[in-house]
């Protein structure tokens, strides 16, 4: 399985970007990693990958456009760490962190620019 | 018949601004039949026919889950207008286009307005117009709503577009295969059975019941139970579907599959784009700054501070000159008036009360002007984007914090136009908690009475105590809403997904709509409860008057007094000359006195001097007299009578608002007021029931049990709090 998993990584690494698992222990590498909104860095940007949740806040977040496929940006914080303020199609949002939990993105890069 | 247009589209699309430069001032603001969301509309002249444009409370989409979309959606199934006018952001396209979406859904007649293509152009993005009309078949037209540009071709248009008179048909939309599928299904289900097909296009309906929409599921089941029935059974087989291989609800994959259409029809080179997708516009620059960790709140504090500070300074004259006139008045019908009750209603009734309220005017206007201006250029929303964590504690929204401002969180406001602001609000719980707790900020009316008694009673730190009450009205507040949260409007937190608009310079045009229309709901109640309540009082306070006895006895203390002293101070007295001897000083005091003392008596023995008195065994807890819990009651109706009221109590005949100095020294004389007992009154004034007009707001966005339940709640609470500072003040004897 290993051997496998390291061809797999050989040969994309000259298409994409390989990020490491922070634990090496892991059997795959995978060329991106999902990470939940909420744990992005300033900075940050990615590509939705998908909204786990439903209801009205799924609704909400769907309307403005945050939908699988869709690009983001994490602009910055509130003074207080809560919400946090991202670039989405065009404008600015502000959500909460709960609610930013919820939102997850396969981020193109661990490091901020 | 007239045209109808309406006007849709995403807030800060600039709607409001379209709506203006097309109505001017021919626009008046209505309400909805049975909904308390407000109802824009207007007029203006195309080819010398009138048109009325109605406009439709800003929304990104017409799901049906809070007032405004509601509305939006049933005025334009109900109503049926000629013509829809989709305004878009430019430079915000796709989003924007979800709400179109929806209205090809409707199948409504369509007319795009692009907004703002000057932004987009600064912005680096060119829209190519031509092609962007033929992959959707709607007619676009790119307009500057801030400055006109393009609104006559844009009028032309829906004008045309509305007489070719189509009837309304949904496009055909694809949501990926399952549910393009299950459509079919259900559209053949309702155009047989001619389910609601009088009302809606029967793919809308289809799609609003894959969507699982309240209210035309609950419009479904009233119309016809059993198609309704299958239907549902339908939707909740394809759901059971979606969700084992999808794990998603039909509603989410509907969503995504409406920008998967926008995305394909922006993919075809609709938008040139000339910089880099993540270019820091100036708008991203300013909010580095301003939302800093550090600078942000610093600055927030400053540029609210300021506009205390502006507010006050700069309509210290305008008020001062409304002051001025309305003595005058007050001397003229003194002087032209026979002596008797119509005049002593005037001028007690009428001009102290209703003068009361207008000298305020001013002040209030700047206040509004101020906060249209944070409003404006959206510099209100980064407030509400750094207060959240705050706001939320409380169980509230970053959003409330307008509300509170707009009610008097500063210094002076309404709770009027507060209480209305919360529509903002699109959480139902939050809403409510901040709908009631807006009413105990320190608005326009409670000025003058913090004014009178902090200038009595603390007279050595003026700026500071104001202040500190100002702080505290805060602080109840928020306990408050927090405590309604945790028990009658318990429930979890509603979404705070919030859009920051770009900054923008704001129109003048749109300023000053925006001040007038709140300054005008704090004016109306001069006009209609304020003189009202104030001839009621007088009346109250007039009647029965003393019986002639007492009247006598009192006539002859005059003849003895009159009597006593020589005949020409008494002539001087007469003849009321400017510079009157020591002597005839002293006989006018003492006739003063007794005409003082004549006027208490008759107040004692009117109605509401003996309400007031018989009342005096409950608030004596808090420290109140007869006299004060007469000017309380008053209060009840609008808060700016009580000065008036005390002062009349006080036996000081007129007492103007403004000049309460004399009011204040007689205040501090009296034994039954002290330093503790002008707090314990501060904070009852503060906290007890809103005013009438207030009250009736209350009713109109919620119901009439929520603001009976607010009269109540917050008398109850002033008064154990009142009592409070009062027992433990005097315990302590802090007097």
């Amino acid at each position: 399985m290993k051997h496998h998993a390291a061809l797999i990584a050989v040969l994309h690494v000259g298409q994409q970007q390989v990020v490491k698992a922070k634990n090496c222990n892991r059997e795959e590498y995978e060329p991106m990693q999902t990470v939940a909104l909420r744990y992005m860095k300033k900075n940050q940007s990615g590509v939705i990958k998908a909204i786990k949740v439903n209801g009205e806040l799924g609704r909400r977040l769907r309307e403005m456009g945050l939908t699988p496929g869709t690009r983001i940006s994490v602009c910055g914080r509130a003074p207080l760490k809560d919400p946090v303020a991202i670039r989405v199609l065009n404008s600015i949002l502000t959500l909460r962190n709960n609610e930013a939990e919820y939102i997850h993105v396969e981020v193109m890069n661990n490091q901020p620019r | 018949m007239p045209l109808k247009i309406a006007l849709a589209g995403n807030p800060n699309a600039g709607k409001t601004t379209l709506f203006n430069q097309l109505t001017g001032a021919r626009q008046q603001v209505g309400n909805y039949p049975g909904i308390t969301v407000d109802h824009k509309e207007g007029f203006t002249l195309h080819n010398g026919e009138r048109i009325t444009i109605v406009d439709l409370p800003g929304t990104y989409s017409m799901t049906a889950y809070s007032a405004e979309e509601l509305v939006a959606r049933d005025y334009l199934v109900n109503e049926k207008p000629d013509v829809i006018i989709d305004i878009v952001d430019s430079s915000n396209l796709e989003r924007n286009l979800y709400l179109t979406c929806q209205f090809f859904e409707l199948g409504v007649p369509l007319v795009i307005a692009l907004n703002m293509i000057d932004v987009a152009k600064d912005r680096g993005i060119e829209i190519k117009i031509k092609k962007l009309e033929q992959l959707l078949d709607v007619p676009i037209i790119p307009i500057i709503a801030r400055s006109g540009f393009g609104k006559e071709d844009l009028l032309e248009t829906a004008v045309r577009t509305a007489s070719k008179n189509k009837r309304w048909s949904s496009r055909d939309i694809s949501y990926g295969k399952d549910l393009d599928m299950t459509l079919t299904e259900l559209v053949s289900e309702i155009s047989e059975a001619n389910f609601m097909t009088d009302v809606y296009p029967s793919r809308y309906t289809a799609i609003k019941y894959l969507e699982n929409d309240e209210q035309i599921l609950e419009k479904g089941r009233q119309n016809n139970g059993e198609v309704a029935e299958k239907l549902e059974n339908i939707v909740s087989k394809t759901t059971d579907h979606t969700q084992k291989t999808l794990d998603v609800y039909p509603e989410a994959i509907i969503a995504d599959q409406r920008y998967g259409y926008i995305k394909s029809i922006i993919r075809q080179g609709i938008e040139i784009r000339t910089f880099d997708m993540d270019r820091l516009y100036a708008s991203d620059k300013i909010d580095k700054v301003l939302t800093n960790r550090l600078i942000g709140p610093a600055v927030m504090f400053l540029i609210l501070f300021s506009l205390y500070q502006f507010t006050f300074s700069w309509s210290e004259m305008p008020v001062a000159l409304l002051e001025s006139f309305f003595g005058w008045l007050g001397g003229v019908i003194e002087n032209t008036l026979p002596d008797g009750l119509i005049k002593s209603m005037i001028i007690s009734g009428i001009i102290d009360g209703v003068g009361g309220i207008l000298g305020f005017v001013p002040l209030i206007m700047f206040m509004f002007f101020g906060i249209a201006i944070l409003e404006d250029s959206g510099y209100l929303a980064r407030v509400a984007f750094m207060m959240d964590r705050v706001f939320r504690f409380f169980g509230l929204h970053g959003s409330s914090v307008m509300p509170f401002i707009v009610s008097g969180g500063i210094a002076g406001g309404c709770a009027v136009p507060g209480v209305m602001a919360t529509r903002t609000l699109r959480s139902p719980k939050e809403r409510m908690a901040t709908l009631l707790t807006v009413p105990f900020m320190n608005c326009g009316a409670k000025l003058p009475v913090l004014a009178l008694l902090i200038g009595a009673f603390f007279a050595e730190s003026k700026a500071l105590y104001m202040f500190l009450f100002t702080l505290l009205a805060w602080v109840v507040a928020l306990l408050a809403a927090k405590f309604l949260r945790v028990t009658i409007l318990r429930g979890a937190p509603t979404p705070f997904v919030m859009e920051l608009p770009p900054y923008r310079f704001p129109t003048i045009r749109g300023l000053l709509i925006h001040t007038w229309e709140r300054t005008y709901q704090y004016i109306k109640k001069a006009g209609t409860v304020i003189l009202g309540i104030s001839i009621l009082l007088w009346a109250l306070m007039t009647f029965p008057g003393l019986d002639d006895q007492r009247i006598a006895s009192f006539e002859q203390q005059r003849q003895e007094t009159l009597s006593s002293f020589s005949p020409e101070a008494v002539a001087d007295l007469q003849i009321g000359r400017e510079n009157f001897s020591e002597e005839t000083k002293a006989l006018a005091g003492k006739i003063r006195n007794i005409n003082n003392e004549e006027t208490e008596t008759a107040l004692r023995n009117s109605i509401a001097g003996r309400v007031g008195g018989a009342m005096e065994s409950l608030t004596g807890l808090a420290g109140f007299d007869w006299r004060t819990n007469i000017a309380l009651i008053g209060g009840f109706a609008a808060k700016e009578v009580i000065v008036s009221t005390l002062g009349t109590a006080y036996s000081m005949g007129e007492v103007d608002a403004e000049e309460s100095t004399s009011l204040g020294e007689r205040l501090k004389n009296d034994s039954n007021w002290n330093r503790v007992v002008a707090v314990s009154a501060l904070v009852f004034i503060m906290f007890y029931a809103p005013c009438f007009i207030t009250v009736v707001c209350i009713a109109r966005e919620s119901s009439w049990k929520w603001a009976f339940f607010s009269m109540g709640f917050n008398t109850v609470f002033a008064f154990f709090a009142a009592v409070a500072v009062y027992q433990i003040g005097m315990f302590f004897q802090l007097g």
